[in-house]
């Protein structure tokens, strides 16, 4: 039954039938519907036969007697029994007789039209909304339900049923038993109702949004991130609704990285100092202040290759001086530069500022540059570098340096403070350390690099096949006690020149006491120059180089500067 | 935890006389009272306290070693000083050069590298024994290379020829009419800016303070 009520074409055969059959019936019967009132009927008259009621107007007195008459009582008249009677061609005797049969009868033609037109009106709409409803339901109509092979709990609509299995994310249910190549509408519908990836994404949208601001943030964060870390995308757009879960989790993940904070640390040498049971900015105590003449220096670094060579090269501020406000006393300078020969070589000069010394961060840092420049320009100026050439022409270098040290005006090359009339040349005492390195590929595996100090900063070569450091050029520590006396530029011009040999694969650092002196003890090597050799083995990145530096080791409080320059790169 | 190979320290010792007559004079209050502020100074020095160590060694008929060289950051109170007996100069060098030799040997052995170490002396009277001999085997850098050196103080009843004979850096005796008690008090105190300014240099050196108020310095003995 429920097949045949909702058959769209037996619908509109009922419907297309019935307002026929209304109009078709009222046309030829001319009766009036029950309840049809008489004043309309009157007006309905008037307009369809004026005449008539001109002439058979009755007074108003009449006509409201007559009124009963002619709804009630002449009513059934009209239809059963004076019907008859007119067509027999009698006539009315008088006109109160006659009356209610002539007025019915123009009743009756006032409202065909009327009727008719209302029936077409209920015509059109019923046919309105058959064909709306015809179209609204077209696929309904033809939904294979008895079919063979129709799936249990499948709905008429081809849907599933709260019983049936879920649909396959991402495919079309195949219906079991469908025949290959069936071009079942119902069929093409399923895709839009289980497309569980549309839903999921407009679900979670709210969290993507948040997760892609959050973890942009997280990102930038300074070494969060390892290198097993997922990556992180970095543009809010990027991201894309299948990668919810994943970005989820990453979010989840750098927060709690956050909450932890990965605080670098440097190595720990042995039993930490009281400096590193506390924090810098610890609130109780003042362990680290900012120097007030400016240019702590706390870091000052660079890294690069040239020719064959990398280097790596970092001045830390120490505790020493941390503690007292004073800035960083170590200084360095690079200079890449080359013979008239042909060959590279790298200059390398380290400057350790004398405590003493009033303005000696200024003496090392300016002392550095100087003496860098003049024995690039000394390079430049020879056929081939020689450990006899640089001894002859030092003197003059040294002097030049001196010559040029001290500011002439205040704030002169950054002596910020300093009053040139006020100092005196021993206000810039520092040690001295250089190192001449070649630079040029080639085929040998040795090498020759002309060193030179004053003052007690240390040379170092590390043996990578022994990974042992050997001290070539520095004050002597093989003595029983520590003698912490040192010469100083410019009070002397007399440094100690030598040419060392080295491999190709060996490392060769200049370094400031502050580091010298931990290295080798008596000739001994100790934790600290085991742990650099490992690290330092081959070149390593700035982050790690300047962290190496910054070793804590009990006692170790001075400023610290290592220039590392590896003579091969591979 | 062992100690760090290759910490530089810088090693001071406190030779005190406690004697019967440093108790009247005031001398052992004053000692007492000192102590515990040096404690407190070097212990509260992040650059001193990782640097230095401070051992106690006090004499009268004999010398003992109260505090055996420590960093006083790691030292929970100072030990006191009780006033007895005779003074001994000997003993005390005696047991000094003993110790000495034993510390840096302990501390070389960790690797640490250890700079010359510096000795306060503190007396309040003349010595009752013969004690050259053993204080020149303490001093001889020949005989020991491990000889300290020494700043001598004097206060009340100490000789001032001895004074200057026991100092190898720095001598120094009270004034006269100045009172033990108060002369120690300002003693204590210059000994403690030596072991701060010296420990605070970027390469520990010993940097002997002008001579403490109520004192003059003597002029050492050229042996």
């Amino acid at each position: 039954m429920q097949k045949s009520f909702h058959s769209g074409t037996n619908k509109a055969i009922f419907g297309l039938a019935l307002p026929i059959l209304f109009v078709a019936f009222f046309s030829l019967s001319g009766c009036t519907p029950v309840g049809q009132d008489v004043d309309d009927q009157r007006q309905g008259a008037s307009t369809s036969s004026p005449e008539i009621i001109t002439t058979d107007a009755p007074k108003p007195d009449a006509m409201q007697e007559a009124k009963p008459e002619s709804q009630e009582e002449a009513k059934p008249e009209s239809q059963e029994e004076a019907k008859p009677e007119s067509q027999e061609g009698t006539q009315p005797d008088s006109q109160e007789e006659a009356k209610p049969e002539s007025q019915e009868e123009n009743v009756k033609g006032a409202w065909i039209p009327v009727v008719q037109v209302f029936l077409t009106l209920v015509f059109i709409l019923i046919l309105v909304w058959l064909l709306y409803d015809f179209w609204k339901k077209k696929p309904a109509k033809l939904a294979p339900v008895d079919r063979p092979g129709n799936p249990r709990g499948k709905d008429h609509l081809g849907g599933f049923s709260p019983k049936s299995k879920p649909p396959r994310p991402g495919g079309v249910p195949k219906v079991d038993g469908l025949k290959a190549g069936s071009k079942s509408p119902v069929i093409k519908q399923e895709p839009e109702v289980s497309q569980p990836p549309t839903v999921r994404a407009k679900v979670e949208r709210p969290v993507l949004s948040t997760v892609s601001e959050g973890t942009t943030t997280e990102v930038r964060l300074p070494n969060t991130q390892t290198a097993d870390d997922p990556l992180v995308p970095s543009t809010p757009g990027a991201i894309e609704p299948v990668l919810d879960k994943a970005i989820v989790e990453v979010e989840e993940k750098q927060i709690v990285q956050v909450q932890e904070r990965l605080n670098i640390k440097p190595p720990q040498i042995g039993e930490p100092s009281s400096f590193a049971k506390h924090d810098w900015w610890d609130k109780d105590r003042e362990w680290c202040q900012v120097s007030p003449h400016g240019m702590s220096s706390d870091v000052v670094c660079d890294i690069g290759t040239f020719g064959a060579v990398a280097i790596a090269a970092a001045s830390l501020r120490g505790h020493k001086h941390k503690v007292s406000g004073e800035p960083c006393q170590d200084a360095f300078s690079l200079r890449a530069t080359q013979s008239m020969a042909g060959q590279k070589y790298v200059v390398a000069v380290l400057c350790d500022g004398m405590s003493s010394a009033k303005h000696s961060e200024y003496g090392a840092r300016r002392t550095s540059q100087l003496l860098a420049w003049s024995l690039a320009a000394m390079v430049e100026d020879q056929e081939e570098i020689t450990e006899q050439r640089v001894k002859s022409t030092l003197p003059e270098i040294f002097e030049y340096c001196k010559q040029n040290l001290m500011p002439q005006k205040r704030n002169q090359f950054g002596a910020s403070g300093i009053l040139p009339k006020a100092v005196v040349e021993s206000d810039f005492f520092t040690t001295v350390t250089f190192m001449i390195v070649p630079a040029s590929s080639g085929e040998g595996e040795n090498f020759e690099v002309i060193v030179g100090s004053i003052g007690d900063s240390a040379v170092f070569v590390l043996d990578n096949s022994t990974s042992l450091w050997k001290e070539v050029a520095a004050a002597d520590s093989s003595s029983e006690i520590l003698n912490p006396a040192t010469s100083a530029f410019p009070a002397t011009f007399d440094a100690r020149i030598s040419t060392i040999f080295v491999k190709k694969s060996d490392l060769v650092i200049a370094t400031s006491d502050g580091v010298g002196n931990y290295i080798n003890v008596r000739g001994n090597q100790t934790s600290l120059g085991t742990y650099l050799a490992r690290q330092w083995g081959k070149p390593v990145n700035l982050p790690t180089f300047i962290n190496d530096v910054g070793f804590d080791l009990k006692s170790a409080d001075d400023d610290r500067t290592v220039v590392a320059i590896w003579l091969s790169r591979s | 935890m062992q100690e760090t190979a290759g910490n530089a320290v810088l090693p001071f010792y406190i030779l005190c006389d406690e004697s019967g007559s440093m108790d009247a004079n005031g001398g052992i209050d004053a000692v007492n009272r000192g102590l515990p502020e040096l404690h407190a100074t070097i212990a509260g020095d992040p650059l001193v306290s990782d640097k230095c160590r401070i051992g106690l060694i006090t004499f009268s008929d004999i010398a003992e070693e109260l505090l055996p060289l420590s960093n006083l950051s790691d030292v929970q109170a100072m030990p006191g000083c009780a006033a007895k007996g005779m003074t001994n100069y000997g003993e005390a060098f005696n047991l000094l050069r003993v110790v000495i030799s034993r510390d840096i040997a302990n501390m070389k052995s960790q690797g640490m590298q250890v700079y010359r170490p510096a000795v306060f002396f503190i007396t309040d009277g003349e010595p009752t024994d013969d004690w050259e001999a053993n204080h020149r085997a303490l001093t001889d850098k020949n005989s020991n290379p491990q000889a300290p050196h020494i700043i001598a103080f004097g206060v009340a009843g100490a000789n001032a020829a001895v004074i200057g004979k026991i100092g190898t850096k720095a001598a120094f005796i009270a004034n006269q009419g100045v009172d033990p008690g108060n002369a120690l008090k300002e003693i204590l105190k210059s000994l403690t800016n030596t072991i701060v300014n010296s420990s605070s240099s970027s390469s520990p050196t010993l940097i002997v303070q002008q001579a403490p108020p109520g004192t003059t310095a003597v002029p050492l003995d050229t042996m």
